[in-house]
């Protein structure tokens, strides 16, 4: 038996260390990232398993090990990452870091300087079975002089998200006589008689036949291929430096039909400055073509024009403080919406509520009677609502009730029925709001009905026997002995369901996606928007995304719903479960 | 015992009731998800015409003409989800799309076959029913004619004079003729009508002439050969398109045909025959010109005796229903003036008083101004008085004379102010404005009256400072006076218009009110003299619709012109609607229309497949080498493609159009069966079917179809993947919870409580650079995978741990006692004391993180960005904003996804209300 632990205990051991290992690992890839928060994770989370898993009292915790990498990486890093970005200013427009904002300045902009030179070129490409490959070799002839210069194909540098290069580069180098050398191998173009290169060959063996060239139009049939398999992925970002330093890119001002010199816009250097009488040295970005010092302020990288007048560059995501928080009550514009939004989220979570409830309730009473026939039947049908999905049930009424032309309400029972205008069920500020409520009454109602009817169930017989025996009324047995005990019961869980609809964002944005819109809101707020709708909004839609502001939100919702809770676990004695 | 079955029964019908409006949502989805029609564009709520297209649509998706084209052409290329295939394997895609092209043409023409079986089977029927159809309407004929005798006998006979009357109100309305319904009212109407008659026949008889002629002219030149004879002869055919029994058109007539045509040429042709001929043609030609004119007058006549007789016959209105009726209708046509004039008075108010606010408004902009230099002018006053009450003289030429000019230039203003104010003082909404101006001028006034005394202290620096605000003040008003004035002219301009409006509205207001008043008065007695003369006036109409009754139906033509002319007498006066009395009637047009477009589409839809033959054979012969020729790494663009879709797009339109309306009428003869119908049912489904099938061969399916099984198996997927991650990890982490006690349960506990509470939308932003981040180290937990999305939404586990403690704690501690006492561990225990026993709850947080998983849809689309690895809830969204009318396919899809749920649902519902009262949280 100790064998058997012991092997299982090595087997732990080494999952131990694997774990270790792999963290460690990524520890070190998100420091080279940057994302100093996830690192902090990981390396608490690390710490934490290993002494649960190496200290004999940890026992207890063991069991937690998987909870807690799914918790911390997938939960309390993302809680971080919004407390963390509800104090900076993260959006559009400040979308990186202030490093990576300065490696964009430095890789991504270029000015023409006056007189370029300007280089024609042609592709030779090596051929596999007969088909084109996309191995190349680039020829560029200076306009200028005449002379010849290779390129291998470039290196990509960096990608973007989706993984196109958006910087590839390569050195250029001049071919002497009928060959040149680069990286190791050497290649000796093969000329026809007529003076015209026709291939390049590689002294390991390899063979590039000519392909195309912008200036030869008997390659044409060949360019397809070369703008999606070449241009479009290898040299559309591509920068050959030649001997002397100077970088080589497709030429924007003759339609990308030559390679030309181009600068890079803006190069660091350092500046003495003098700060509270001392000389401090800084290292600052520059504009190389008008010598010009990029000026930093509220998370922009400003340069000035020639008219002097300062413009945003790159913006990086910078701490602001309470900003956020202070913009929801100041800034008319943003405050104005927000209240509506804010006032709207409690009327919304109140009304579904109690609108729910009470046919709820008034159905379980029906329904709360040993000799009424088929009551299942009826439960379960009623239940039906509960149990379709709700997301579903959201865009069902949506397109085929709510449509103001097609749809259902209005084409057969407002029209139909009443002949009355159509209603502007999704379009109107106040039927907008009447749609959403009308749909999660009707979504909400089962489970009020099913939850009063288990209570009304647990009421004793007894106390109706002896109220009947006082003489008191219907209503009186109601309003005195059922009402109060069903509300002992089922208070919490109403308080548990105003929480769950003032975050219910399905029931608002699947039906109205939360419009329509306000009038003059500087965000996207609308109508019917609740707090966790008008969060989405601002993150994930429209042109501007506002991440911080977003998160702000977030934060304040936590509280209220959490102050809820609170109210709910002294209403339900939780806080007694927890402690026992 | 009776009394309260009798409640139960009540309390039934409420639930029954309540249950219909709850669950009718879901009817309405069900219904709608297996229409064949267009649900969203259909004016009934429920159709019978049902079909399972769109399920098979979107579970077993099947390529269409249209589709395949494109995918033939996708695949030919090596494009879109063919790109990177090897040549081999997009050979066989595409001789597999080939070969199912041929089955669509074969299936096509066996719908089409089965269409013209269909109508050809109906129409052979029909016709042989046709007499039964006519003899149906001949009874029909005699039902009304029996109906009309009957009312005209229950009306009986009316007085001469209110006959007369009532004709004369229909023959207003009436053009003159001598056919139709025209001579039967002026057969009515007896010598009263007289002018007319002798007139009308007048006319009969140069209308004969006319004809007879042109048969002359025609005869005369028959036998002659000239150059336009063909156009001249065309001419005099035509004579008819001019005149007619109803109507002639003379000066047309001369200008397009006799003038340009008859005249010209035969004038010519004249001059070119011997003298007699000459005569002879040259007298038939006079007298059609002469007779045509001369009935041209003749018309002129008829319409001018019309005229008489009805204005004299609408003087019997007294005669025939007493003066009062006579006053009543006059006073009606005079209030009809009265409320016109009324509202183009109001209306000219209305401009005129929105003048007069907007004149207000500019007011409101001067009165700052005024206020302020008024202020600044009274401010002024004190410190000169007191200069001035020190009588001390201190003044120089220069100063005086500056002084001067200044006040000078304060008098002119106040006299334009006084003017203004003066103009003002009576308006009653410009009273601010007033009264500013007149305290400005009150100001000014004590600079005028102290003119002398000023000037003797001008050179005192109070005084001279003074003057520098003066003149500020007065450079500063003299900006605003101008505009001013001229507002203000207006103002009071449009203020005198508005009174005079409202004085005209006040006597047409009054002149309305009696008119009101004498009408009320007549009304009773009036509405008994109309009663009778809409007595006449139907007595009238069925007398002249009797002669029709009388007359046998003799074929479907005689059918269709009978209802027509009867429609709107039986319509009003027996409120009998042609549509349902004529049912058989209607219903073999509507289906000879349905029948016609069928036809029409079928001979289109023939030569499309015929088309579409020849060019898939065409294709087939070369798309082989095409592919070869692609892979060796010359790419030529095949024209074949293009024609293709285009002859697809052009001809395929036309044909659908033609369809689609077949396939509406048809589905209305279903729907709305008449007793006839149903003896054709079965064969109108069946080319029903056959129209519905020939569309989805060809019409243009959605791509989406294509995705949507894997949307659903992405769902399943994922679902069921994070539901077991989420029990095994929760069922582990709720033992220690509830079994042992150490440091920071509590906390722990309230922990997991908070952090379910945390909303989750901004965690997608973390989560999305999360899964960037870990994509770059395991591919497939990154971005746009499903694996990345099991594994985000495998961190929802805080609430399963609490609702699986909350169960642990139930279990008995004994169990894992006796356990441990026969030597098993802590773990051993667990796994298989515990684990066991708490099945239930564990199955349940199983299922329900099941079904939240599939409901999610917000963390999925924004994780997934490829169609494919949707999940269905994402696929659903897509669909419903994609296919807002396309009630069909949405609801189906709705359902697919929709049912399973319900299902689980509903039989797990005592443990889903259990397990979730306990949270106190819903879903």
């Amino acid at each position: 038996l100790s064998r058997k632990r012991f092997v299982i205990f090595l087997f732990s051991l080494a999952i131990l260390a694997i774990f270790n290992a792999f963290s460690l690992w990524s520890v070190y890839l998100l420091f080279a990232d940057g994302n100093f928060g996830l690192m902090v994770t990981m390396i608490v989370l690390t710490l934490l398993i290993d002494i649960i898993a190496l200290n004999p009292k940890g026992y207890p915790y063991r069991y937690m090990i998987p909870a807690m990498i799914l918790l911390f990486i997938l939960t309390l890093y993302p809680m971080y990452y919004t407390f963390r970005t509800a104090f900076t200013n993260y959006g559009t427009g400040h979308l990186f870091t202030r490093q990576q904002s300065i490696q964009k300045l430095l890789s991504d902009y270029f000015y023409i300087p006056e007189s370029p030179e300007e280089f024609e070129f042609s592709i030779f490409i090596e051929l596999d079975d007969y088909k084109p490959t996309d191995r190349f070799i680039t020829l560029l002839k200076s306009k200028e002089t005449g002379a010849l210069f290779a390129a291998p194909r470039p290196q990509p540098v960096t990608k973007d998200a989706e993984g196109n290069i958006t910087l590839a580069t390569a050195k250029m180098v001049q071919v002497s006589g009928d060959s040149f050398s680069t990286g190791g191998v050497s290649y000796t173009l093969s000329i026809s008689p007529d003076d015209k290169i026709l291939a390049i060959r590689a002294t390991s063996g390899e063979r590039f036949i000519y392909f195309y060239s912008p200036q030869d139009d008997s390659t044409r049939p060949n360019a397809p291929f070369y703008f999606s398999e070449i241009r479009g992925i290898w040299l559309r970002n591509a920068e050959f430096t030649d001997s002397e330093g100077n970088q080589v890119r497709l030429f924007p001002n003759s339609l990308y039909t030559t390679f030309a010199t181009t600068e890079r816009k803006y190069a660091l250097r350092t500046e003495t400055t003098f700060d509270a009488g001392r000389a401090v040295q800084e290292t600052v970005v520059y504009n190389r073509q008008t010598n010009r010092t990029l000026v930093e302020e509220g998370g922009f990288f400003y340069d000035i024009d020639e008219n002097g007048n300062e413009f945003a560059v790159e913006g990086y995501i910078s701490d602001v403080g309470f900003w956020n928080f202070v913009r929801m009550f100041r800034d008319p514009k943003i405050s104005g919406p927000f209240f509506q939004v804010f006032g709207w989220t409690f009327a919304w979570a109140g009304l579904s509520v109690l609108f729910s409830f009470t046919i709820g309730l008034a159905l379980a009473i029906t329904l709360n009677d040993k000799r009424l026939k088929g009551k299942k039947i009826y439960r379960t049908l009623l239940i039906i609502p509960w149990a379709v999905p709700a997301f579903i049930s959201a865009l069902v009424w949506r397109n085929g009730f709510f449509n103001e032309t097609y749809g259902v309400l209005n084409r057969f029972i407002v029209q139909g029925l009443f002949g009355l205008e159509p209603i502007k069920w999704l379009n109107d500020a106040f039927w907008a709001k009447v749609s959403v409520l009308l749909v999660n009454t009707w979504l909400g109602f089962p489970y009020m009905m099913t939850v009063s009817l288990g209570a009304l169930q647990s009421i004793p017989e007894e106390f109706y026997e002896a109220s009947s025996i006082d003489g008191a009324t219907k209503f009186q047995r109601f309003r005195k002995i059922t009402f109060p005990l069903l509300m002992v019961t089922v208070a919490p869980l109403l308080v548990g369901s105003f929480a769950f609809n003032f975050n219910n964002f399905t029931g608002i944005y699947l039906v109205t996606q939360g419009g329509p819109a306000i009038v003059g809101a500087s965000t996207p707020a609308g109508a019917t928007d609740i707090l966790i709708s008008y969060t989405f909004k601002l993150a994930f839609e429209g042109r501007g995304q506002d991440f911080g502001f977003a998160s702000a939100i977030s934060i304040l919702i936590f509280i209220i719903v959490a102050g809820f809770s609170w109210i709910n676990f002294k209403l339900s004695g939780s806080f007694e479960e927890v402690s026992r | 015992m009776a009394v309260e079955r009798r409640k139960y029964w009540i309390r039934h019908l409420i639930l029954i009731v309540v249950v219909v409006v709850v669950l009718f949502p879901m009817v309405w989805l069900v219904s709608t998800s297996v229409r064949r029609d267009q649900a969203a564009f259909s004016s009934n709520l429920f159709s019978s015409r049902i079909t399972f297209q769109h399920y098979r649509n979107l579970l077993f998706p099947e390529r269409s003409v249209g589709r395949l084209i494109l995918d033939l052409q996708s695949a030919t290329y090596a494009t879109g989800e063919y790109r990177g295939r090897s040549q081999e394997d997009l050979k066989k895609t595409v001789e597999r799309y080939l070969v199912k092209f041929e089955d669509l043409m074969d299936e096509s023409e066996e719908m089409v076959a089965s269409i013209e079986n269909g109508t050809s089977a109906i129409e052979k029927e029909l016709k042989e029913k046709e007499s039964l159809i006519i003899r149906e309407m001949n009874e029909v004929r005699l039902r009304d004619k029996a109906l009309f005798e009957e009312r005209l006998q229950e009306i009986g006979e009316l007085s001469e004079v209110k006959m007369a009357y009532a004709v004369g109100e229909l023959l207003e309305t009436t053009a003159p003729s001598l056919e139709g319904v025209y001579p039967f009212y002026i057969d009515l109407l007896g010598e009263r009508a007289d002018p007319i008659v002798i007139s009308l026949e007048t006319y009969r008889k140069l209308y004969e002439d006319v004809f007879l002629y042109r048969d002359e002219t025609l005869g005369a030149i028959k036998e002659l050969e000239f150059e336009n004879k063909d156009e001249v002869v065309r001419s005099l055919e035509s004579i008819e398109n001019y005149i007619s029994l109803s109507s002639i058109d003379y000066s047309e007539w001369r200008r397009v045909e006799w003038l340009r045509v008859i005249n010209r040429y035969l004038r010519d042709v004249e001059s070119t025959m011997p003298q007699a001929e000459q005569d002879a043609l040259n007298g038939v030609r006079t007298k059609l010109y002469d007779s045509f004119r001369a009935a041209g007058d003749a018309w002129e006549e008829v319409e001018a005796a019309a005229e008489k007789v009805s204005q004299d016959l609408s003087l019997l209105a007294e005669e025939a229903f007493g003066p009062e009726y006579h006053e009543y209708v006059s006073a009606i046509e005079e209030l009809g003036v009265v409320e016109a004039d009324k509202e183009a008075v109001e209306k000219a108010l209305a401009t005129s008083e929105s003048a007069l606010a907007e004149l207000e408004d500019s007011f409101q902009v001067a009165l700052p101004t005024i206020l302020s230099e008024k202020s600044k002018l009274s401010a002024l006053i004190p410190p000169l008085q007191i200069v001035i009450s020190k009588g001390v003289e201190e003044y120089t030429a220069v100063s005086e004379a500056r002084l001067k000019s200044s006040l000078d230039e304060v008098d002119s203003a106040r006299k334009t102010i006084g003017l203004l104010q003066q103009q003002l003082a009576e308006m009653q909404n410009v009273q601010e404005l007033s009264s500013s101006l007149s305290e400005l001028l009150g100001e000014m006034v004590w600079f005028s009256d102290n003119k002398e005394a000023l000037a003797n202290a001008s050179g005192n620096s109070e005084v001279s400072k003074g003057i520098d605000v003066i003149n500020i003040a007065i450079s500063n008003l003299s900006r605003i006076l101008p505009v001013l004035e001229t507002s203000i002219s207006e103002y009071v301009e449009v203020s005198e218009n508005t009174t005079s409006l409202r004085k005209e509205l006040k006597s047409l207001e009054e002149r309305s009110e009696i008119l009101g008043s004498r009408i009320a008065e007549l009304k009773e007695e009036a509405d008994r003299a109309e009663a009778e003369y809409l007595m006449a006036l139907e007595s009238i109409r069925i007398k002249s619709t009797l002669a029709l009754v009388e007359e046998e139906i003799a074929s479907l033509e005689d059918g269709r012109a009978y209802v027509s002319k009867t429609t709107d007498i039986l319509d009003t006066y027996f409120g009998i609607r042609a549509s349902n009395r004529y049912r058989t009637l209607g219903w073999y047009d509507d289906f000879d229309r349905a029948n016609r477009e069928a036809r029409d589409g079928t001979a289109l839809l023939n030569q499309l497949i015929s088309t579409m033959r020849d060019m898939k054979e065409e294709l087939s012969s070369k798309v082989n080498h095409y592919i070869d020729l692609r892979f060796l790494g010359t790419t030529v663009t095949l024209d074949d493609f293009g024609t293709m879709q285009e002859t697809y797009n052009s001809l395929f339109q036309q044909v659908n159009a033609r369809y689609q309306r077949a396939s509406r009428l048809i589905s209305d003869l279903i729907e709305k069966p008449a007793s006839y119908s149903a003896s054709y049912d079965g064969e109108l489904r069946e080319i029903d079917k056959a129209l519905f099938r020939a569309n989805q061969i060809w019409v243009q399916k959605e791509s989406t179809y294509f995705y949507f099984v894997r949307w659903l198996l992405n769902s399943v997927i994922v679902a069921l993947s994070v539901s077991l991650i989420s029990v095994a990890v929760a069922a582990l982490a709720a033992y220690p919870f509830s079994r042992m006690r150490f440091r920071g349960r509590k906390q722990g506990l309230l922990g997991l409580l908070l952090i379910q509470m945390f909303p989750t939308i901004m965690f997608m932003v973390a989560l999305y650079a999360l899964l960037q981040f870990i994509g770059g180290l395991i591919p497939f937990l990154g971005l746009n995978t499903l694996g990345g999305l099991i594994f985000a939404y495998s961190g929802g586990i805080a609430f399963n741990i609490w609702l699986i403690k909350g169960y642990y704690d139930t279990i008995s501690n004994s169990l894992e006692e006796a356990a441990m006492i026969d030597g098993a561990t802590k773990f051993q225990a667990f796994t298989k004391v515990i684990l066991p026993l708490a099945r239930p709850i564990l199955a349940v947080v199983a299922i329900l993180t099941f079904m939240s998983i599939f409901n999610e849809y917000l963390i999925a689309r924004i994780l997934l960005q490829d169609m494919n690895k949707w999940t269905y809830a994402v696929g659903l969204w897509q669909f419903s904003g994609r296919f807002e009318t396309s009630w069909g396919p949405f609801t189906a899809a709705a359902l697919i996804g929709a049912v399973p749920m319900v299902i689980f649902f509903l039989v797990l519902q005592d443990y889903i209300v259990g397990g979730l009262t306990q949270g106190g949280v819903k879903e």
